[in-house]
């Protein structure tokens, strides 16, 4: 499953040490995605070991994260990066680390590494549970155009161009997905369009993309479960004026890289950002006047760059290193609306800015050909502006030690040890000018083995443990951060990937997790503590004149914690894809929770108030939001 | 195998138990400090919604109303656990008085609230005798508050579940606040709110956290 790349070769000179990096990092070239149900850069991210998502608001909003204990919310507590440009929005008005995935077009992405843990040098901002990168790029020159519609109401056409004697990074790409989706409030609308181009440049390999992306979408937002069970509503359904949102979003970046004995890499990158969310989860709980309706904006322009070298030293030593930098400017309102849209009060109009810079080292070295260790340490420098008209400027400072030790790394039983320290930037309304800014800091060790018994099979397991002495917290309702106290989070994970007969892929992974905070016992809420995703894979088949990619996923999630003694229900979905190629043509179809179980994606305890009519209660009761139903998509594709 | 695993960890659903909520009423005859000796013979004060709160489990809350939109539920427990919602003009010195059945979670409990209504107004009526000399009183006043941190320690069990839960009013103390040896200023022969401080200080004591009292009842 390692890519293919050709195009990387400065990538792969850096790296030609590291034989594997732990038991749970993986690697997914295009012909794997092709094989994963799903097709969007979220869909993709769920190849990770130990992750669930949850897209409880609607088709166009950012997927909130659980990752080894983690409830990640909206990114939080995972670094996602797209050809090493850092992906996670500092500071975004409806959540740190905001992660919205919708930008990338799913058919221009090339490969995917995922990396639970943070052992990784290079591993920064918001790498507090795991971090992963993708990259972008057509496999085979030449065009191709797929358009094709589903039960859902639902309509997609991509149109993607490599051209001939170009290497993969040089595309062009442009697409239009939009559906009325099932249930009440679910339709949305993306436009993406975008090109990179790869070549040489003056003695230099170079690289560069430029993506556009502009969608709105509805929100069905929560339903309470007792009016589901008093036949109120039913489970698609969703409460008047539950929200919605508008994205918009454009990110360029050119890279250059070069060196044969020391190899590096230079990237520029920026971006802007434009985002919009209405809400409302409570109905008239906390106003019976205005309704608790509200719209959130951010605007933002992001701009940094990135340095790493590397050098291959004797007697297996390889020294790396490298610069981040990046600032971030934004301009984010948070208003209560009524529920026709209107406003009706402003709550929040806040320009901010925030720096990072960082450094990194790191020093892989085989010192025997059953060991290598790679100590590595990471300094960060985290500034805020909070205040428009205060010079005064808020900052952290943060030294991240990282280690890992692997034992036997080209055996068939790989052994490894990983200690790492995460971060995550402070948020800037939390935050007050010329003081130190808190940052939530983890500390976090693997331990961990890959077997190979047969060339066929592989088998892994890792126990992994995540302190945090202070969980820093931002409280929306208080602006303010919040110590929580210290929480610890222990757990495994284990999987079976075996190619019993080529190209089948038969692959398991099982992630138990238990988080809790140290001093009261209490589960930390919604993070899984059970989850086993398993599937079935060709990746290229030949069936006769066809040539066959398919997969067949399910996954199964135990109860969660909830708030207040309470706990989820356990899900189960299988889902479904298979793609036929017949010379220049191809047909694919999708299959959503091919089971047809209505299961709940998102469920929460809290008050609200619907019903003007009835009582005001502030007991706490069951919300949830119903889960991704059956749906079948159909889409023709044809080469050119 | 796998689902058999996952069901038998299910889901965890705290039972929600009814429990009967009764006013108990209060005596007439009350002394609410030295040498003063008060008979009521009217007194009423309008109730709004009574609440029962869980213990805290962490340092923190997440606020699930307006402004924290982000992640809805993110609120511990600390908050209401147990509730009785309504409106209810109680006749104190009227003997006990069913105000309905709670809804409760099971678990443990660690404060009460109730709200006192402005409208209608609160009425306390009587003759207060004060160093031998009874002089008839006639308050009214209009508290608009809730009342909050009322103990209510306990742990609600579903098999075990309460026999029911009292609200009581200390008369004595809701009364102490007051300067009995106030003049009678307009000389009417009826100590009134109007009179000296006593508007705010039988307000005061009407709204003070120790007058009102949340008991369970064991089962």
């Amino acid at each position: 499953m390692e890519p293919a790349d050709d195009s990387t070769g400065e990538e792969i000179v850096i790296e030609a040490q590291r034989p594997q990096d732990s038991a749970t990092d993986r690697a997914l070239d295009r012909a794997a995605i092709e094989a994963l149900p799903g097709r969007s850069a979220d869909d993709m991210l769920r190849a990770m070991p130990g992750l669930h998502q949850s897209a409880h608001g609607g088709h166009g909003k950012a997927y909130q994260y659980f990752l080894r204990g983690f409830d990640a919310v909206h990114g939080s507590d995972i670094a996602v990066s797209l050809e090493g440009v850092p992906l996670n929005e500092v500071s975004n008005v409806h959540g740190h680390g905001y992660l919205d995935l919708h930008f990338i077009p799913p058919a221009v992405v090339r490969g995917l590494t995922l990396r639970p843990g943070t052992w990784r040098a290079d591993a920064g901002d918001f790498a507090v549970a795991g971090s992963a990168d993708f990259s972008l790029g057509l496999e085979e020159p030449g065009g191709q155009v797929w358009i094709g519609g589903g039960t859902d109401v639902s309509g997609a056409a991509t149109l993607a161009w490599r051209p001939k004697k170009s290497k993969p990074g040089t595309f062009l790409v442009a697409d239009v997905d939009l559906g009325q989706g099932v249930g009440d409030a679910r339709s949305w609308r993306q436009l993406r369009a975008g090109g990179g181009w790869e070549g040489d440049l003056g003695g230099v390999r170079a690289r560069g993309f430029l993506l556009a992306y502009d969608g709105v979408f509805e929100s069905p937002g929560v339903l309470r479960e007792d009016d589901l069970a008093a036949g109120e509503v039913e489970f698609y359904d969703a409460y008047p004026a539950a929200g919605g949102g508008a994205s918009r979003r454009v990110l360029a970046s050119a890279l250059v890289s070069g060196g044969d004995r020391v190899p590096w890499r230079a990237t520029l990158y920026g971006g802007w950002r434009d985002l919009r969310l209405v809400q409302n989860y409570t109905g008239f709980y906390g106003d019976e006047e205005h309704g608790d309706g509200s719209a959130q904006a951010h605007h933002a322009a992001l701009a940094g760059g990135r340095f790493e070298a590397g050098w291959a030293g004797p007697l297996g030593l390889v020294l790396k290193g490298g610069l981040d930098a990046r600032g971030d400017f934004f301009r984010q309102t948070e208003e209560g609306v009524l529920s026709d849209g209107g406003v009706w009060e402003t709550t929040l109009d806040a320009n901010a800015q925030q720096g990072d810079l960082g450094a990194w080292i790191a020093a892989p070295w085989s010192i025997s050909p059953w060991l290598r260790i790679e100590p590595g340490l990471r300094a960060e420098l985290l500034l805020v502006h909070p205040e428009e008209g205060d010079p005064g400027v808020a900052w952290a400072p943060v030294l991240a030690p990282k280690a890992a030790v692997t034992l036997f790394p080209r055996g068939p039983v790989t052994a490894f040890a990983a200690y790492g320290r995460g971060f995550r930037s402070p948020e800037a309304r939390g935050t007050e000018p010329g003081e130190i800014a808190p940052v939530a800091l983890s500390d976090s060790a693997e331990l961990g083995a890959r077997a190979h018994p047969t060339g066929w099979l592989e088998v892994r397991a890792a126990g992994f443990a995540t302190l945090i002495s202070d969980e820093i917290v931002f409280d929306h309702a208080a602006a303010r951060f919040l110590a929580t106290g210290s929480t610890r989070r222990v757990g495994v994970d284990g999987g079976v990937t075996a190619h019993p007969i080529e190209p089948l892929r038969v692959e398991v992974d099982v992630t138990w997790s238990d988080g809790v905070y140290v001093a009261t016992g209490e589960p930390i809420p919604y993070a899984p503590r059970l989850l086993v995703v398993g599937g079935v894979y060709t990746d290229d088949l030949p069936v006769g004149p066809l040539h066959l990619t398919a997969g067949v996923r399910a996954w199964l999630l135990g109860p969660r914690p909830l708030p207040g003694g309470f706990s989820s229900h356990a899900a189960g979905v299988v889902d479904v894809t298979a793609r036929a190629d017949w010379k220049r043509w191809s047909l694919s179809l999708d299959l959503d929770n091919v089971l047809g179980s209505q299961w709940r994606d998102g469920e929460f305890v809290f008050p609200s108030h619907w019903d003007l009519d009835e009582a005001r209660s502030e007991l706490p009761v069951r919300h949830f939001t119903a889960g991704a139903p059956t749906v079948a998509r159909l889409a023709i594709g044809r080469s050119f | 195998m796998l689902l058999t695993l996952l069901l038998a960890c299910g889901t965890t659903d705290r039972a929600l138990l009814s429990v009967p909520v009764t006013f108990k009423g209060a005596t007439a005859d009350v002394a609410p400090v030295d040498g003063v000796a008060v008979t009521l013979t009217e007194a009423s004060v309008t109730v709004f919604d009574v609440r029962m709160e869980g213990l805290a489990q962490t340092a923190w809350r997440w606020s699930p109303i307006a402004t924290a939109q982000a992640h809805p539920g993110h609120d511990f427990a600390g908050d209401v656990a147990g509730e009785l919602t309504g409106t209810w003009t109680l006749d104190l010195l009227g003997g006990d008085a069913l105000l309905g059945d709670a809804s409760c979670y099971e678990g443990e409990y660690a404060t009460g609230r109730i709200s006192l209504l402005a409208d209608p107004v609160s009425v306390f009526a009587g003759t207060a005798t004060v160093d031998g000399v009874a002089t008839p009183f006639r308050f009214e006043v209009a508290p608009d508050q809730e009342i909050t941190g009322l103990s209510f320690e306990t742990t609600m069990a579903a098999d075990t579940p309460p026999s029911g839960i009292s609200l009581s009013v200390d008369l004595a103390h809701a009364l102490s606040f007051a300067d009995w040896r106030t003049i009678d200023a307009d000389a009417d022969g009826t100590l009134t709110t109007a009179d000296g401080a006593l508007a705010n200080t039988v307000l005061f004591g009407l709204v003070a956290t120790p007058t009102w009292t949340l008991t369970p009842e064991p089962s």
